[in-house]
């Protein structure tokens, strides 16, 4: 067990081990954040120095790293730089001192971000096949159902399709179920050579009968029919899902052309199986829960999951304590990001002697995404009411949890209870969903937030409790049975999109009706907690592919509920 | 008598600034009133074996701590605080618990002396504009140095982009729910208690009382040779980008050549050397034009001041920030000499009507026109003679103290 642990930890293979290592590399809206660790008996200090000799503006904490000291019996320490900078992440090194007194410099690159990276972006012309078909497989997933695989090749439109033989079964995917897509990079490598192939790019899926052998998998070989010839290719590596959701989910995405209709309608046969693979629906994860305070019978079971960011739990902690919100509230905060547990750990014991207000800590073994944190945190939840509350909402008051429990406790056929929620300048920042539909996926219905940035003296919609089918689960009351009932937050929708207004369908379904309390107004200070998420378009691509599910489910039931009439589906 | 327990985030004998020269002569006059008094003053030296505290004086303790998260004003030392300080405390069981600052121990001290102390009174002093302002709490924008009238987290995060508008707004909620364990706040300014009201202080909390001095003799104004005018001028303070030092050389440059080569300023204070390259030079370069007109005359300790003031006719006072209510402003006043200040915030209300004249904010030749008429000997004797204000501040604060305990009893 302890070796897994190292072997994760200190990467597979890597021929000489480094002092330091970089956990993960990632740009904020003001620069980025790198975290790590460091020997303690190499370096003694750490900093980000910007190459043009400009001094770069950063922060850094620092921290013990217990698990880096299990794994290899030597003391290190973890850091977090905050680096404030506009200019690239290309102009920044990491500055080690070492024992000796010497500044060492290194590239700041975290290892999974660079498998990612360069999978994509390194593209050499001369990649050419000994059949001398111009063609390359990039990147292959093994799912265990089914081979996923990315590339590019010149076939000027003639590829008919690709096949894969193993011992028992000779599987073909046909040229009408892959997906293609242009490639700028391929473009620019082959200039002229590209005119007859416009779409170079190609994503495909191979369903299998039966599982592959490792061994097998080490030395896969592919064939491509292009105009009724067959070229026998090698696939360099196969990816497994050994391997992080969150580095396979990218992989997969950057095969997937959210832009393109074809891409879209294929995304239920292509995409989502793989998906679901990565992500199984019925994952679980070891979790654990440390008191710090404890009230007898509570009220309801604030549930709060963190991710990221974690020193919302001091504003937050502070807020009820001032206002005694939830003193006989029962308050759950689920850590779904182990890179953070150990520092909410000490940040908690902190927290808990400056404010009377008691909480606990649960504290997941992995990244289970939004909805499935909250659907852990329900299962630990005393009480049978809960209150879902992201942890950048502030409330205002000492009465907001009190009002919007009193929905339930007071009307049977209440199901879910939002409330108000304003962004930091007391602007509207929700007053219950619609749904909308962009021009650029006409036939998508998406999540919009009407009247989002507005005065709320301009609403029309009056301070107090009124219907309102679709309620944001940033902050939302329900009795845990019904959220039981109704199975929780679906696991299909991945790293939290859509499964919000899923679970108000699904109460509606259930014969409830869901209400919105707008006399109760809490600060929402949206997209706070996501800040730490890597840059880039793939989170984008999630959130359609999470469109899609949603619409798959609930588009006639939308349609109906809100008259949405023609130009839809 | 009442018991009073005072927190400062500095002792004066270790480092003088308004906070702590306030809070230490309200200190020593309580004492002199009767009441039982500790003084703890947080420091940054390490102390004797490792101990959270240290001793000046039986009544005054040095507290060793510091201050984690400059950003939220916050500690993680928990130990130092809802540990060793309030065990101190209640040990001492104050009935007041008179907070002069939190900067260099955590917002936090709020939480632990409510908890070290439940029925005490906590009474908290604002100095200046830190929780409001990041900006060394000066209320004044970062780089450009233009005035701030109000804070906002839009406004804020132009001044500090590192910080979110999102998380300037958690700052000061924070700030917030930690400013509530305060029973009453006390401001020596209008001004300052209006600033705070608008950001969020319970108004009916807020208390504008004036800092305490020790008595101080009256000085006669400085004899004058026949014909002669008030022509000697001082400043008083640090010298900083705030203090408008630069601006009040540039006003003597401005003045007619035949009136500078009668009037002189005594420059009296410290740091120059500590400044930046930019206002040191700009200083250098300006004090070179003046020549002899202008003497730098270096920091002094507060025995000397009588006889410093003793040889001057007015008291200049040219911030580019809001001030509060400056310590030498009231000097000034119980040495009766008149001021000269610049027409915002503080300086204004306790300058304008009062003490003498105010020139606008920031203008060198608005100042030069004053130093001009303040030079007339009618001018001069116009306003000692308003001067004669009785000084009840302590009585007033006394009453205040003795005032929290009616609604108990």
């Amino acid at each position: 067990m302890l070796k897994r642990i190292a072997k994760k930890i200190l990467g597979k293979g890597s021929p000489k081990r480094l002092p330091y290592t970089i956990d993960l590399v990632t740009l904020t809206q003001d620069g980025f954040t790198v975290t790590g660790w460091y020997f303690d008996d190499s370096f003694c200090e750490v900093c980000v120095k910007s190459l043009d000799s400009s001094e770069a503006k950063f922060t850094t904490e620092t921290l013990e790293r217990n698990d880096v000291f299990a794994a290899t019996g030597k003391k290190a320490l973890g850091f977090t730089l905050n680096c404030f900078t506009e200019k690239d992440l290309a102009g920044f090194k990491l500055e080690f001192l070492n024992r000796a007194g010497q500044r060492e410099l290194f590239d700041i690159v975290s290892s999974g971000k660079e498998q990612v990276l360069s999978e994509f972006t390194k593209l050499d012309a001369s990649s050419i096949s000994p059949s001398g078909a111009k063609l390359a497989f990039e990147m292959t997933l093994y799912d265990g159902d089914s081979l996923f695989m990315c590339g590019w090749i010149l076939d000027k439109g003639n590829l008919n399709s690709i096949s894969f033989e193993d011992a028992a079964d000779k599987y073909r995917v046909e040229s009408k179920d892959i997906l293609r897509y242009s490639r700028q990079d391929v473009a620019e490598a082959f200039g002229d050579e590209i005119k007859f192939t416009k779409q170079p790019g190609f994503t495909v899926r191979m369903p299998l009968n039966g599982p592959i052998p490792a061994k097998r998998l080490k030395k896969l070989k592919l064939s491509v029919k292009i105009n009724d010839t067959e070229t026998s290719v090698l696939v360099p590596t196969v990816h497994t899902l050994d391997e992080p959701p969150t580095v396979n989910v990218r992989r997969v995405m950057n095969g997937w052309k959210v832009h393109n209709k074809r891409h879209r309608q294929l995304c239920e046969s292509i995409i989502q199986p793989v998906i679901k693979n990565i992500f199984p629906a019925d994952k679980t994860c070891r979790s654990s829960k440390v008191d710090f305070g404890l009230v007898a019978s509570p009220k309801a079971s604030v549930i709060i999951p963190l991710y990221g960011r974690y020193d919302f739990m001091r504003y937050q902690l502070s807020n009820f304590s001032r206002f005694e919100s939830l003193k006989d509230y029962e308050v759950l905060y689920v850590v779904d990001d182990p890179k953070i547990s150990i520092a909410v750990g000490r940040l908690a014991k902190e927290l808990s002697v400056v404010f009377p207000q008691p909480f606990s800590v649960i504290t997941l073994a992995e990244n289970m995404g939004f909805g499935g944190a909250n659907n852990i945190g329900v299962k630990y939840a005393k009480s049978d009411k809960l209150i879902l509350l992201n942890s950048d909402v502030l409330p205002k008051d000492g009465a907001w949890a009190d009002k919007m429990i009193a929905q339930i406790d007071s009307n049977d056929d209440v199901g879910v209870v939002g409330a108000r929620l304003l962004f930091e300048d007391n602007s509207i920042q929700h007053d219950g969903m619609a749904p909308m539909v962009l021009k650029e996926y006409p036939e998508l219905l998406l999540n919009d937030h009407p009247n989002k940035g507005w005065p709320i003296s301009l609403s029309k919609n009056l301070a107090q409790v009124a219907d309102c089918p679709l309620l944001t689960a940033a902050c939302i009351a329900i009795s845990k049975s019904l959220f039981e009932e109704v199975g929780g937050f679906d696991p299909a929708y991945v790293l939290g999109d859509f499964e919000d207004s899923d679970l108000c369908l699904k109460v509606l379904e259930a014969g409830k009706r869901n209400v919105i309390c707008r006399d109760v107004e809490l600060n929402h200070l949206e997209r706070q907690s996501q800040n730490l998420v890597e840059a880039g378009d793939w989170k984008h691509k999630l959130t359609i592919f999470n469109a899609i599910i949603y619409n798959q489910r609930w588009s006639q039931k939308l349609n109906q509920l809100f008259d949405l009439g023609k130009g839809t589906h | 008598m009442h018991k009073v327990l005072f927190l400062s985030h500095g002792h004066p004998e270790l480092s003088k600034g308004g906070a702590e020269v306030a809070s230490w002569n309200l200190f020593e006059a309580l004492k002199e009133q009767g009441f039982e008094c500790m003084y703890v003053a947080r420091t940054d030296g390490k102390s004797h074996g490792g101990s959270t505290f240290s001793i000046r004086a039986q009544d005054q303790v040095i507290f060793h701590t510091g201050m984690t998260d400059w950003f939220n004003l916050s500690s993680s030392n928990i130990k130092h605080l809802f540990t060793d300080l309030s065990e101190l405390v209640s040990s001492f069981d104050p009935d007041i618990i008179h907070v002069h600052h939190y900067a260099h121990m955590g917002i936090e001290v709020l939480a632990a002396l409510r908890q070290a102390a439940p029925s005490a009174k906590i009474v908290f002093t604002i100095h200046e504009f830190m929780a409001i302002c990041m900006h060394n709490g000066q209320m004044v924008k970062n780089r450009t140095l233009k005035l701030c009238y109000k804070s906002n987290e839009n406004d804020c995060h132009d001044c500090y982009p590192q910080h979110s508008p999102a998380d300037h707004f958690l700052r000061k909620q924070y700030l917030l729910d930690q400013f509530s364990h305060v029973d009453s706040f006390v401001s020596p300014s209008h001004f300052l208690a209006q600033r705070y009201i608008d950001w969020g202080l319970n108004e009916d909390k807020m208390h504008v009382i004036e800092n305490v001095l020790p008595a101080m003799p009256k000085l006669p104004p400085r004899a004058l040779l026949e014909g002669e005018k008030r022509t000697r001028f001082a400043f008083f303070g640090q010298v900083n980008p705030y203090k408008g030092i630069d601006i009040l050389l540039e006003a003597f440059l401005k003045l007619p050549a035949e009136v500078l080569g009668s009037v002189s300023l005594d420059i009296h204070g410290a740091n120059l050397d500590k400044q930046t390259g930019e206002l040191k030079e700009k200083v250098a370069g300006l004090l070179a034009q003046l020549g002899g007109v202008v003497t730098m005359r270096g920091a002094y300790e507060s025995h000397q001041l009588s006889r410093l003031l003793e040889e001057c006719d007015w008291v200049i006072i040219p911030s580019i920030w809001w001030e509060n209510s400056p310590v030498v402003i009231q000097e000034a006043i119980a040495h009766g000499r008149p001021l000269i200040g610049a027409n915002i915030g503080g300086m204004k209300e306790k300058i304008e009507d009062i003490a003498g004249l105010t020139f606008e904010a920031r203008s060198s030749s608005s100042l030069a026109t004053k130093i001009q008429q303040a030079m007339e000997p009618e001018c001069f004797d116009e306003w000692v003679g308003k001067l004669s204000i009785k000084n009840d501040h302590l009585k007033t604060h006394t009453e205040f103290l003795n005032g929290l305990f009616v609604d108990t009893y």
